[in-house]
């Protein structure tokens, strides 16, 4: 096996490649997508298992994935849980839960969003994902009204799950096609247009 | 700089921790544990063509490491030997499949459990045939008619 893998980006999470991590001080890398979609489609499913094992590199699967087969071997799913929650932030620059929430609200109304990125110069296309993250995150406190909404859809977007939820992530109330639809129209009516 | 992730011994996968269960194969009964919460994971990758024309040894090694997933070490070398003896007309690879199927069902309410504190469902599950679930309602339909009878007499 070739010499141990380093990181290069030390600074923020990283846009895609590889992304060391240890086990008991056992050298593993992911290799992970730069398609940022990707990565939010695995969030938006709640698939942690299509991160930890799934974007293992290369040259660690065969050895990762014997330990995971090995009954006496205490690297099992609950592990690779663990891994893909404590990795999260290298990846999506936010936790998982809320990578989970983020992209779901995307998903939901990528009609607004989409709008929103392009009269932002933002491209969500072959982005990052812990860009995708930030520009969900602007794109959201952009619809906010007050400071009391924005601390209640913080709250919403990072509150740790208790226990970790066995469904798909739900959008975050107020941000439905139907909302955002409404909010449109009524921006649309403020300036006098949309007929 | 690597994150480092250390394994907690005490929650960890430990095959003694649930009774064994008895499971007869072919006249023979074998003794089968718990499956680690890795299984379906093994079982995933016994239908992934690209991996398997990558390694053409891998899925003999797969259901060796199934096998031992729910077996001891000599009880599951058995059960391989009759897996890969052409002559051999009742283990193979699909009775070996239900075989694991079997065990998981009876393990349901444990594996739900731990698959519930990772947040997903347990792959392991099999869905519910239409028919079987009929008979079920229809059991649970008598069942409780049979109370309510017997509370009124």
């Amino acid at each position: 096996m070739s010499a141990p893998p380093e990181r290069l980006a030390a600074f923020g999470p990283i846009d895609g490649g590889l992304l060391p991590f240890t086990v008991d001080g056992q050298q593993y890398a992911l290799d992970v997508p730069y398609d940022g979609r990707v990565l939010a489609g695995f969030a938006t499913a709640g698939t942690w298992t299509a991160l930890v094992p799934g974007c293992l590199h290369a040259d660690y699967e065969a050895q990762f994935y014997d330990r995971l087969g090995d009954p006496h071997d205490k690297l099992g799913l609950r592990a690779c849980h663990h891994i893909a929650l404590g990795l999260s932030e290298e990846i999506f620059g936010v936790p998982w839960w809320a990578a989970a929430r983020l992209s779901a609200t995307v998903l939901e109304s990528w009609r607004y969003f989409g709008a929103w990125a392009v009269s932002h110069n933002f491209d969500p296309s072959g982005a990052p994902a812990h860009r995708l993250m930030s520009a969900a995150l602007a794109w959201v406190g952009s619809r906010v009204q007050d400071e009391k909404e924005a601390r209640r859809v913080e709250t919403e977007i990072f509150m740790p799950p208790k226990p970790m939820g066995k469904r798909r992530m739900k959008a975050m109330p107020g941000f439905s096609p139907a909302e955002q639809d409404a909010a449109f129209k009524a921006a649309m009516a403020a300036l006098g247009g949309g007929g | 700089m690597a994150t480092d992730f250390v394994l907690d011994a005490d929650t960890g996968y430990d095959r003694n921790e649930l009774p064994t269960v008895p499971i007869r194969v072919d006249g023979k009964v074998y003794t089968a544990h718990c499956p680690k919460d890795s299984l379906p994971v093994l079982m995933a990758r016994l239908n992934d063509a690209e991996q398997i024309k990558a390694d053409p040894g891998m899925p003999e090694h797969l259901v060796s490491q199934i096998l031992l997933s729910i077996f001891d070490q000599d009880d599951a070398d058995e059960l391989m030997t009759r897996l890969l003896d052409m002559g051999e007309r009742k283990v193979t690879l699909a009775y070996v499949i239900h075989v694991v199927r079997l065990v998981a069902d009876h393990y349901e309410t444990d594996l739900e459990a731990q698959y519930a504190e990772m947040g997903v469902d347990n792959p392991l599950r099999r869905e519910e045939v239409p028919a079987n679930r009929q008979a079920r309602r229809a059991k649970k339909a008598a069942t409780a008619a049979k109370k309510t009878a017997a509370r009124k007499a």
